[in-house]
């Protein structure tokens, strides 16, 4: 008998460690000081640098605003629908409810799409954008029928005499609702509310597609992706989770006490017009926010840029956002975003004053005729960048574009662990490092390096060149641990892998946290890539972007941004200002004599994009 | 004592999916008294009182309330009250808040409500129950409650549906005097529910007797139990000899082979009629002095007196009397002629007489294929061109139930089930028309049975009237 005991107490604590061990992890790296997943050392930091980042502040007031309104409202219609239902009869009932079942089945990614869709059309006839107002529709929508299928069941257990009863005693149907029924159906719609809530809350695939530019949080946390999700974020979700956990002790308590008491205090009324205090608190908190929001600026930038891609306050640097906005009174919109086709595809149907694309989508955009020309006299800033980042080949003129960042590709390696000299590409094929290389999870990066060792042009390829480059990284797979993106870090910085190539800027980070890092321009050239600043041709307010570009080319807004990002600046002003350990460092700013051997990517078109997606997807996985 | 009618109800039909649950209800329930819907559950005993209280609108006809017509008044208009099968009281509040409840709505002072809280819940002998939670009281309690948040409002009327339902017997009992000392006490008007004809009895002043949305019976409950209207009414109340019987002339009837002398009149001549004895107006004497004789099969002692099987030469009797006769003894049996009750029968012919055209002719097997209501029968043993109307004539056990659950008619209603001493009378309805059956088997009434036809029982005849049956 003792030992059954014994074997079910380790079964559970098993089942609770598969359930809780991710938790644990998260919290206690929460308080990790170092960035990375080795632990140096316990802080509160991440803590204080969560609530200074107004990106992230700013989402999770928009998602918990959404959150709030859309499960309050779509309490409200749920119980009346389901109220509606129960006094439909036989097949018609049935009918009803499972067509209000469809959006719980529906996979989330069409119901987000044909949202989208939908929106995008009526804002077509009615002049609106998707935003604030879209989102909350559509968490509105799926968070529904989750409060008709809790408060149904409550319908159904309930006497449905008492609804009569209380008629008989000389109720109106309306009054008969409000004091006997609701009470009766208390559980489920406080049940209904706080699922729509949690629903609502960490929401991503349909609020992708109907947010337009109201940032949520699980976005913010998606556009982070781009480098390493922030340790701040662990501090959010720990912050979450302990929330979310204690109101959930504290009503099963109260559960329990109640049960315990029975009904018998008779506090059925309080607690019904405390609800109904709440309620309207609540919706009234939302109305003053969304109104506070509107007021007292003269007119809003919208700004797309990457995840962590400009200087936020921290580490000594400038609040860029608000410095402006103080600057020229406006409101700042910024949203982000992960990649350039995610921006691509989200520009079709948003407006916005500036975006940040990388040089081959530059060469794209132009070529679509989707930038307008920039006026440089409102930019007088632009004397602040070397003459080195101008006239780039993605536009020849620099009439749309000014650069913001660049870095090349380089190779990043473990002193202790690499075998052979690491002096250019050729030793990501040696077979001495088999099993610790590290290749790009990118199809372009990938390709291109493939296609340099080939001799081939990587800038400009075709599918013969792409199906060569493939046939020389199937020949590499066997060598290579894992093809990653941000996994990188944790792989470099814990010895777990000796060679990777990488972005400069993020090598010289990785190098910060493990001494046995070193890096190695290849002696062969390597990708030269910029990000730039360019205005949109259906930007709303094309004159504010062009002051937003030049307030960006100041030299402490270009320094504050360079230090935080990490990566190289084209503003010789803002470069100056920097330590000369960064400045002088070859990795991040490599001599121009060097800058010479390397290539940029042009414009892919479509079909040969897609080719080298779908051979790099064969050759990596096959 | 004179009494005014306070609710009327005139000509109420009401259906529910094609169903009829009322057909043709009128009833008027008179002012203080204490009435009772009678009758099996999906008689239409509920749904008459709901459509009383407000509940449910009428299909048809009107209801009044002290002469004026009602329909469409929501219930919380009408000044009559419902104390609800499972008491529906109020979970979220206490004995005195659910009490009070009603007089809150109608805004009563805070002192007159407790004032007559208090007084109310002294008449149900809740005193001191005030801050109770009525989720922790017993059934009898929760009861009791209901029925004081009722009658606090003080209507004209108190609705009951089944209100003891839920009881165990000895708190059943217990209420029912109860109920009846409160209605006494406030003198209102009380219409109660119930399947249980025993307490119909006890508390009534008035009895309605059911069956499938008709009215059957109304009158005292001494009326009803000793002039049943038909063998459905003296069926349901109480326990009854039926027996098939004939009314030779006034004042004498067959039964059993044996004629009787007895008290009615105004059948006709050599009608077939429906008989009622109780069980303990048969009398037990001596085998040489009974009109009739049997042998004791079974005794049962019941308290106060013996309830007695005797079979008789070809039915069963039930005998309840306070002196026993071994089982296997032989008897004599008498009944006093006022204790002879005769009731017309329920179904109006003694056969099924049917209609029907011949679709097949199968020579080679001899055997006709008739169409009865869209179905295609075989009648086996006859011959007759296709197109001929045939007149059919199916004797009672010319019909059986079919145990495989096929059926040449399929879900066949059953609209009553009598035990006649020695079968089952059975009446039954289908698409088109009712059928009289008799059977050996019990059948559960309110229920669908497929049904089979045994032709060579049946009398066939070509219409224009040449009897061509060769038994």
């Amino acid at each position: 008998m003792k030992k059954m005991f014994l074997g079910k107490k380790f079964y559970i604590g098993l089942i609770f460690l598969f359930l809780y061990a991710p938790i644990a992890v998260l919290i206690a790296y929460s308080f990790n000081a170092s960035k990375s997943s080795v632990w140096s050392g316990f802080t509160f930091d991440w803590y204080i640098k969560l609530f200074q980042d107004k990106a992230i502040m700013t989402a999770l007031g928009n998602t918990l605003l959404v959150a709030v309104l859309a499960a309050a409202f779509s309490t409200i219609l749920g119980t009346v629908a389901s109220l509606g239902m129960y006094n439909l009869k036989g097949a018609k009932r049935k009918i009803i409810q499972t067509v209000s079942n469809i959006p719980i089945i529906n996979p989330e990614i069409v119901t987000g799409i044909s949202l989208m869709l939908l929106f995008v059309f009526l804002g077509q006839v009615f002049h609106f954008e998707n935003g604030f107002g879209t989102l909350l529709l559509s968490h509105i929508g799926f968070c529904t029928p989750y409060v008709i299928l809790s408060v149904t069941p409550k319908l159904r257990q309930m006497d449905n005499h008492l609804f009569e009863a209380a008629q008989d005693l000389g109720c109106t149907q309306l009054q008969a609702f409000f004091q006997v029924v609701i009470h009766e159906l208390l559980p489920g719609i406080v049940s209904g509310f706080l699922i729509s809530f949690t629903y609502s809350l960490d929401d991503f695939i349909i609020s992708f597609f109907t947010s337009g530019k109201f940032q949520t949080l699980p976005i913010e946390i998606y556009t982070m992706l781009k480098k390493r999700v922030s340790p701040k974020i662990n501090a959010l979700s720990t912050i979450l989770f302990v929330v979310i956990f204690s109101v959930l002790i504290i009503t099963n308590i109260y559960g329990a006490k109640q049960e315990k008491n029975g009904k018998e205090k008779g506090d059925g009324l309080k607690g019904k017009k405390l609800l109904c205090v709440a309620m309207a608190v609540l919706i009234l908190f939302g109305g003053l926010v969304v109104y506070s929001r509107c007021a007292n600026y003269t007119a809003v930038l919208n700004v797309f840029n990457w995840g962590e891609n400009i200087a936020n306050g921290e580490d000594g640097t400038l609040d860029v956002i608000a410095e402006f906005e103080k600057r020229y009174n406006v409101k700042v919109n910024y949203n982000e975003y992960e990649s350039n086709e995610e921006m691509y595809a989200k520009i079709q149907t948003e407006s916005y004053d500036v975006i940040i694309p990388s040089d081959y989508m530059i060469g794209k955009l132009i070529a679509e005729d989707m930038l307008l020309p920039l006026d440089f006299d409102n930019i007088p800033n632009y004397k602040n960048i070397a003459d080195e980042y101008k006239n780039l080949p993605y536009d020849p003129d620099n009439t749309y574009s000014v650069p913001y960042t660049w870095g090349v590709v380089a190779l990043c390696y473990n002193k202790d662990m690499v075998k052979g000299e690491v002096t250019g590409f050729d030793a990501l094929w040696n077979e001495d490092n088999k099993g610790q290389i590290l290749m790009f999870n990118n199809s372009r990066d990938a390709l291109a390096i493939a296609m340099q060792r080939l001799g081939l042009d990587p800038s400009n390829p075709t599918m013969a060149d792409i199906d060569k480059a493939c046939a020389l990284l199937k020949e590499q797979k066997p060598l290579v641990q894992n093809y990653v993106m941000d996994q990188v870090y944790d792989l470099m910085e814990c010895d777990q892998s000796a060679i990777a190539p990488y972005y400069a800027g993020d090598i010289y980070y990785m190098m910060d946290n493990n001494e046995s890092l070193d890096y190695c321009l290849p002696e062969e050239g390597t990708n030269f890539f910029v990000d730039a600043m360019c205005v949109p041709k259906n930007a709303e307010n094309p004159e504010l972007a062009e002051a937003f570009i030049n307030f960006m080319l100041e030299p402490e807004v270009g320094r504050s941004n360079s230090v935080i990002i990490g990566y190289a600046s084209p503003n010789s002003e803002a470069v100056a200002l920097l330590p000369e350990e960064i400045r002088n460092n070859e990795l991040i700013y490599p001599s121009k004599e060097y800058l010479d051997k390397c290539y940029m990517y042009s414009n892919t078109p479509a079909d040969i994009y897609n080719y080298m997606q779908e051979k790099f997807i064969e050759a990596s996985t096959s | 004592m004179e009494q005014t009618s306070i609710v009327s109800l005139r000509n109420i039909s009401l259906s529910f999916d094609g169903e009829v649950i009322l057909n043709n209800i009128d009833l008027d329930i008179k002012d203080k008294e204490f009435i009772t819907l009678l009758g099996p559950s999906g008689c239409g005993k509920t749904t008459t009182l709901r459509i009383i209280g407000g509940f449910l609108e009428p299909d048809a006809g009107d209801v009044f309330y002290e002469g004026k017509r009602i329909n469409g008044t929501p219930p919380n208009k009408r000044n009559v009250n419902t104390v609800f099968q499972k008491y529906a009281l109020f979970p979220h509040l206490n004995v005195f808040e659910n009490v009070a409840f009603g007089l809150k709505l109608k805004k009563f002072p805070k002192e007159e409500i407790k004032k007559l809280v208090t007084k109310m819940l002294a008449i149900v002998d809740l005193k001191g129950y005030e801050k109770r939670s009525v989720a922790k009281l017993s059934g009898g309690q929760q009861q009791r409650v209901a029925i004081a948040r009722a009658l606090v409002c003080d209507p004209d009327v108190l609705l009951l549906d089944e209100p003891l339902g839920a009881l165990d017997l000895k708190l059943r009992k217990d209420m029912q005097i109860e109920l009846k000392r409160i209605q006494k006490m406030t003198k209102k008007t009380f219409v109660y529910v119930t399947h249980d004809q025993e307490e119909a009895l006890t508390m009534s002043d008035r009895v309605v007797v059911m069956k499938n949305g008709k009215i059957e019976q109304i009158g005292t409950p001494i009326d009803i139990y000793n002039e049943p209207a038909n063998a459905f009414v003296a069926d349901f109340i109480g326990e009854a000899n039926i027996l098939d019987g004939t009314m030779l002339k006034d004042y004498k009837v067959s039964i059993l082979g044996s004629d009787f002398p007895c008290v009615d009149k105004g059948f006709g001549e050599n009608t077939p009629v429906d008989i009622v004895i109780r069980p303990e107006d048969i009398e037990i004497t001596s085998p040489e002095e009974g009109t009739i004789t049997g042998d004791v099969t079974g005794v049962v002692f019941k308290g106060v007196h013996y309830e007695m099987e005797v079979r008789t030469k070809n039915c069963i009797l039930l005998i309840h009397s306070t002196v026993s006769s071994s089982v296997g003894s032989h008897i004599g049996m008498r009944v006093d002629p006022n204790n002879i009750h005769i009731m017309n029968k329920l179904f109006p012919t003694p056969y099924n007489e049917l209609e029907a055209e011949v679709t097949y002719c199968n020579e080679a097997e001899n055997s006709v294929t008739v169409e009865i209501e869209g179905r295609e029968v075989d009648i086996p043993g006859y011959s007759f061109e296709k197109g001929t109307r045939l007149s059919i004539i199916l004797p009672p056990d010319g019909l059986y139930v079919d145990g495989e659950g096929i059926g040449q008619l399929t879900d066949v209603y059953i609209e009553s089930v009598i035990w006649k001493g020695a079968h089952n009378e059975i009446i039954l309805e289908s698409d088109e028309r009712k059928w009289i059956m008799h059977s050996a088997q019990d059948e559960q009434v309110a229920t669908y049975v497929p049904i089979c036809f045994d032709f060579s029982k049946a009398t066939v005849k070509v219409l224009d009237g040449e009897a061509l049956n060769e038994d």
